[in-house]
């Protein structure tokens, strides 16, 4: 998942930025209204923590301009402002959450993981394909019943795959999604990670679910796909 | 409660009914005035109406009389006695009631060489019925007559004759017409007043020729004998009353001697005693029942008029009360309009929602101040508000990076290095949070009043001199050249902290919205006023007009991303601006963008 975190306060935005970046968030970060401006309408962002009072460009008129320009990358808004009017202005402006600073970093990750569920339509926490099951609150799986460890990396890679499920999602895809602004380009790093899930999810079990659609990318078997060997 | 409608019902009310009052008494007295007027003119109507009767009365007794006396006299007798050759003497009043009672002549007949002298009976004697006269019997001892001379003799009534005095004399002249009638009142002997009549009536005219007359009156020869006396009836009654007067009262004074021998005539006094006549009485009960009546007509007419007036004064009183009440209602109308306003008035709107020009001019200054004030009442709650928000936001933030700093720590084993950063990130925060607190006391201290002003000697060149140590490393750093100008041995008077507190922030700004190669200059030099003059100027980023008319807002920042150093919390300007008041001082600021800013601060010798 990848996130823009506008903060311009620094060292909120250092501690947070390495707290999501903990959790397996792949996170940009901009530090004032411009900047921010500019990289939402660069990039496919899972979701924006945007908080309102910003140098140059307030929050309130980001999300204005965002929505009136039909970008709907999910907000979730992070301001001091904790009044019931500046909630309700946040969220009239088209924004999806809102968070009063102060706030516990758990809450905030909760937040964050339901907007991307709420970005594919998915409102069960766990994922089932086939015998696989995802939870997404948990950030844990098992196949067959049996829990699989995944390595957080691994991990995010594959609820990428089984929020788009049924899809071909092509490499660039992947990257744009896992990897952040600061990583640097390694050509063939997502099939390494797609060879390590396949290691742990498919080697052991049928029917297989990462398929492989060449010259495409990568699909997590639909429920309807005739199996097509790798 | 005081009440605008009460206090003006109760003026009202109080001044109509003191109006009410007056104006009553004044319609009650004229209308009084003339209903008694009325009333005394009925009275008078009454007693006029009484006196007439009355007289009328008397005066037909008294022609009835009349007529009774003239038919009784006879004259027969005078024929035979002038076919005499005879000389007439007479001597009058000699008897009593001799007046045409008894009137006798001497008659001395020449025989010869002598003279014989007889008496004849000449006039016929006066009679008359008591019975004639008074209607009742009852009336007798009530009316008392005289026929005869104008001073009495005659015939005389029974109640005289009981009495045994005389009528006093009539207002009446010896000469006076024939047939007149004159009325007036007098005093009896018993002290009974009574009414009298007194009128002459003549008696038979006849024609005499030659003979003499000689009468004696008191013994005094008066006589006039010419034959141009005609008609003559024997001949003079002029009777002095003292003859007669009977000794019961003084005599009175004696008329003056006339006769009357064209027309003898009779005098006749009829006198009604006033009380107890019953003719008198009859009449007296009718005018006093009118007067009684007109008594009663008086007191009700009054209370007619009172009632009336009562009437008129309690409805008008009401009509007033519900006009006055009405008009008040109508009047403060605009009053509640405004209070409607001024009830809809909420810390969101702070509009007077009433159209001042439809407001009469009484209340247009006071809404006008409203409203004014109301805006002032905004502004500052407006002001208010994004203080709060930005005190929120500005400890908030801080905050939620300390916490969230060591969240994110504590999630899972870190390496030594790692703690070690993560405290000292926490620590630079931490600093900032009471550096901030710091300066939000302070705000809030001068802003209670607290913030004391505590005036010392002060030598202005070191004091400057050390602020500049301070900041000459931080401008290095930024590669700022900062420079100091201060004059020798300059002292004055006021507040070293604030006064440092003031050099500090203006240097710190000078510093903070500078560019790499600028400079940051520190003049303070004397005023022509014993006082202090202070410039920092800087070749900084500057500040455009809508932003220098801001700077001394709390939190306002001209750059709001520069806060990460901490010291600009947005407040230093604020405390700047109010310590400058506080020591009486003024703070000028110029400024262009992109070529730096002087901020010129003068402060007074305190001393």
């Amino acid at each position: 998942m990848r996130l823009l975190l506008v903060e311009d306060n620094k060292p909120l935005a250092r501690a947070l930025r390495q707290g999501l970046e903990e959790e397996n968030f792949a996170v940009d970060w901009a530090e004032d209204g411009e900047e921010a401006d500019h990289k939402v309408r660069t990039t496919n962002y899972d979701a924006v923590i945007l908080d309102l009072m910003l140098p140059k460009k307030d929050g309130l008129t980001l999300l204005k301009g965002w929505r009136e320009s039909n970008i709907s990358t999910h907000v979730i808004v992070l301001t001091a402002r904790g009044s019931l009017d500046d909630k309700v202005k946040g969220l009239d402006s088209g924004a999806d959450d809102y968070l009063t600073k102060p706030f516990e970093l758990e809450e905030l990750l909760a937040r964050i993981r339901a907007l991307v569920r709420r970005k594919h339509q998915v409102k069960d926490p766990i994922l089932k394909i086939y015998d696989l099951e995802i939870d997404t609150a948990a950030r844990s799986i098992k196949r067959a019943g049996k829990p699989v460890h995944l390595t957080p990396k691994e991990y995010a890679l594959l609820e990428f795959l089984a929020f788009n499920r049924g899809k071909v999602v092509t490499r660039t895809m992947i990257w744009e999604h896992l990897w952040d602004e600061h990583d640097e380009s390694v050509s063939n790093v997502v099939d390494v990670y797609i060879r390590y899930l396949r290691n742990k999810i498919d080697r052991d079990f049928t029917p297989q679910l990462i398929l492989t659609k060449w010259g495409e990318g990568y699909m997590l078997r639909g429920d309807d796909e005739e199996e097509v060997s790798t | 409660m005081n009440s605008i409608r009460r206090t003006l019902l109760l003026w009202v009310t109080l001044l109509f009914v003191s109006t009410t009052v007056a104006v009553g008494a004044i319609v009650y007295d004229s209308s009084q005035d003339a209903i008694k007027q009325k009333w005394a003119h009925s009275i008078n109507a009454a007693n006029q109406s009484y006196e007439e009767k009355r007289d009328e009365a008397l005066q037909e007794q008294a022609r009835l009389l009349g007529r009774t006396a003239q038919s009784q006299f006879n004259p027969d007798l005078l024929p035979a006695a002038h076919r005499a050759n005879q000389v007439f003497l007479m001597l009058n009043g000699f008897l009593p009631n001799s007046v045409l009672t008894n009137h006798y002549f001497f008659v001395s007949t020449r025989l010869g060489p002598t003279w014989s002298t007889r008496t004849l009976p000449l006039a016929t004697q006066l009679k008359i019925d008591e019975e004639i006269i008074h209607r009742e019997a009852e009336t007798a001892p009530h009316e008392f007559i005289q026929v005869g001379g104008i001073s009495g003799g005659g015939w005389v009534s029974a109640a005289l004759r009981a009495g045994n005095f005389v009528l006093p004399p009539p207002p009446i002249d010896e000469g006076s017409d024939i047939f007149e009638t004159r009325f007036d009142d007098i005093s009896l002997p018993n002290g009974k007043t009574a009414r009298r009549v007194t009128i002459r009536v003549p008696l038979t005219k006849f024609n005499t020729s030659t003979f003499a007359i000689i009468s004696f009156l008191g013994g005094r020869p008066v006589a006039a004998p010419t034959p141009a006396i005609k008609g003559a009836i024997g001949l003079a009654y002029v009777i002095p009353s003292r003859r007669f007067g009977g000794g019961t009262r003084p005599a009175p004074v004696p008329q003056p001697a006339a006769f009357d021998l064209t027309v003898p005539n009779l005098t006749i006094q009829c006198a009604w005693e006033e009380s107890g006549h019953p003719i008198l009485n009859d009449l007296q009960m009718k005018r006093d029942a009118q007067i009684q009546y007109a008594h009663q007509q008086l007191r009700a007419e009054l209370a007619h008029l009172r009632e009336r007036l009562a009437w008129l004064a309690g409805f008008s009183s009401v009509a007033l009360i519900l006009g006055v009440w009405f008009s008040i209602t109508v009047g403060l109308r605009p009053l509640n309009r405004v209070t409607e306003a001024v009830s809809q008035i909420t810390p969101k709107d702070f509009q007077l929602s009433v159209d001042i020009k439809k407001l009469p001019s009484e209340l247009q200054p006071v809404v006008d101040r409203l409203s004014h004030t109301l805006n002032q009442l905004q502004a500052a709650f407006t002001r208010e508000k994004r203080a709060a928000a930005d005190i929120s936001h500005e400890l908030r933030t801080p905050l939620a990076a300390l916490r969230t700093t060591l969240e994110v720590t504590l999630k899972k084993t870190r390496s030594p290095e790692q703690y070690q950063e993560a405290i000292q990130d926490a620590l630079t925060i931490a600093r900032s949070l009471s550096r901030l607190v710091d300066r939000m006391l302070k705000l809030a201290w001068i802003d209670a009043g607290s913030e004391e002003v505590r005036p010392e000697v002060v030598e202005i060149g070191p004091l400057v001199q050390e602020c500049a140590a301070v900041g000459k490393p931080l401008a290095e750093a930024q590669g700022i050249k900062l420079s100091c100008e201060t004059p020798n041995q300059m002292i004055i008077e006021t507040d070293p902290d604030k006064f440092r507190e003031i050099v500090m922030n203006l240097m710190h700004n000078a510093i903070e919205y500078n560019r790499p190669g600028g400079s940051v200059e520190l003049k303070a030099q004397k005023s022509s006023d014993g006082g202090l003059i202070l410039e920092v100027i800087d070749t900084g980023i500057g500040m455009s007009p809508e932003t220098k008319e801001k700077i001394f807002e709390r939190f306002f920042r001209a750059d709001p991303s520069r806060n990460a150093t901490g010291v600009h919390s947005g407040l230093g300007l604020a405390i700047v601006k109010e310590y400058v008041d506080r020591l009486g001082g003024r703070l000028n600021v110029e400024s262009e963008l992109g070529r730096g800013s002087r901020f010129r601060l003068e402060l007074p010798n305190a001393s």
